[in-house]
């Protein structure tokens, strides 16, 4: 570990320092959850900053920490999914109160969108991303960041339009 | 930016507002083990630090479970508390015991068990009386459960009057390896946990002897034990015996 090493840990702090608020608001809208949202995001930085010395800088470093909450967030919440499966379950319930109707309707439809499209969406919209900002968090291309989130204002106006209709 | 989509944006904002988050980059670099700019690296320390970590790993392995949780920190004490935690089965007093931990899918996870308070009535699983419960949290305590089982904490009778003393299990299969954990009555003494690899390997059963362990539970008579097993199998059923060697109950899962 040497000058280099140092520099990508200043680096990492810079990110951290920067972009810590919004990676926790992208973490919480995966996860439905801010408690485990602000975990995946410390744990994603713990582990951005064990193997910094993967980094190639062949993108931005902020990508690579974005990449690196993005598919926490992701684990997390695939895990919490799969649950376990027990005895005589307690029977929960998740409630959220919505402010009004309409809201409720388009948060009902953001959490049905595909999963690609609910993270293209959050990376856009709460994480301030450009497409190709997304693009490279994604791994996939830019012109496919345009689509995904057409198709996702598709369906997000047509539960708009659905609502102001009665 | 049309209207329509200047009203998504504003409905985004209001599914999911900013979250206030506290900056703990030194936290961030101890639990990476790295060290701080401006800190000379202590390469003495590596040593003891290695050897705390793999006793404290030893013990968390090696000790049969059943420390009893330290008494703040919960997800049941948090000051605020989501409305869809009230829900949840809550320790009626103390803390609940720590039976197991572990890591799953690079996280780590707790399992716990506590006696908590009769279920709503609404609830599908309401019993009467004061219910044993399970509960897996994954990364900090303060989180709430990923899942949580309960059954009754009282002798359960067969209409031919036998006493059933096994009172709750909870499989979590997102463990690495997956464990069970179970509680029994006092009357219990020795359980077997016996697989279903379906078919078994080499036409054989296993059979796993987990050991009972009293903790602070058991002021109500209970006896909780937890033991992992192989991921790809399942469990068949479980066997509860007396001091004498007696079969209290055969439980068949699945």
């Amino acid at each position: 570990m040497g000058v280099a090493d140092d520099n990508r840990l200043v680096e990492l702090e810079g990110v951290y320092r920067r972009l810590l608020p919004r990676m926790a608001r992208v973490a919480a809208a995966i996860l439905d959850d801010e408690t485990l949202a602000v975990d995946a995001v410390h744990d994603a930085f713990v582990a951005c900053v064990r193997t910094r010395q993967s980094f190639r800088g062949d993108a931005p470093i902020e990508a690579w920490v974005w990449r690196a909450v993005v598919n926490r967030a992701l684990r997390t919440r695939s895990t919490r999914q799969r649950n376990d499966v027990v005895t005589d379950p307690v029977a929960v319930s998740e409630s959220r109160v919505l402010p009004d109707d309409q809201t409720a309707s388009v948060g009902v439809v953001v959490r049905l969108l595909p999963e690609r499209q609910r993270t293209v969406v959050f990376l856009r919209y709460y994480a301030d991303l450009d497409y190709r900002a997304i693009a490279q968090v994604l791994g996939i291309s830019p012109g496919t960041v345009g689509a995904t989130l057409t198709q996702a204002h598709v369906a997000l106006r047509k539960a708009l339009e659905k609502e102001a209709t009665g | 930016m049309n209207a329509d989509e200047s009203r998504i944006v504003e409905i985004l904002d209001e599914i999911h507002p900013p979250v206030v988050v506290r900056f703990k980059w030194e936290r961030v670099l101890s639990d990476a083990s790295a060290q701080p700019l401006g800190h000379p690296r202590t390469r003495k320390l590596a040593l003891p630090r290695l050897l705390a970590v793999t006793i404290l790993v030893l013990l968390v392995v090696g000790t049969p479970v059943l420390a009893v949780g330290a008494s703040r920190g919960w997800w049941f004490q948090a000051a605020h508390q989501p409305r869809w935690w009230a829900s949840w089965p809550k320790p009626v007093t103390g803390a609940p015991a720590i039976i197991a931990s572990g890591r799953a899918h690079g996280q780590p996870w707790t399992g716990v068990a506590f006696i908590s308070r009769p279920a709503p009535a609404s609830s599908r699983a309401a019993i009467r009386g004061n219910q044993i419960c399970f509960a897996i949290i994954l990364g900090s305590r303060s989180n709430p459960p990923q899942s949580s089982a309960c059954g009754a904490v009282k002798l359960r009778t067969t209409p031919r009057g036998q006493t059933l003393p096994l009172l709750g299990v909870a499989h979590w299969s997102i463990a690495e390896p997956p464990v069970i954990a179970g509680a029994v009555t006092a009357a219990a003494t020795r359980v077997q946990v016996v697989l279903n690899p379906n078919p078994y390997p080499n036409g054989r059963k296993q059979t796993l002897k987990p050991s009972l362990n009293a903790t602070l539970l058991a002021r109500v008579g209970v006896r909780l034990f937890v033991v992992s097993y192989p991921a790809s199998v399942g469990i068949d059923y479980i066997n509860v015996f007396d001091a004498r060697g007696r079969l209290l109950e055969h439980r068949r899962f699945g």
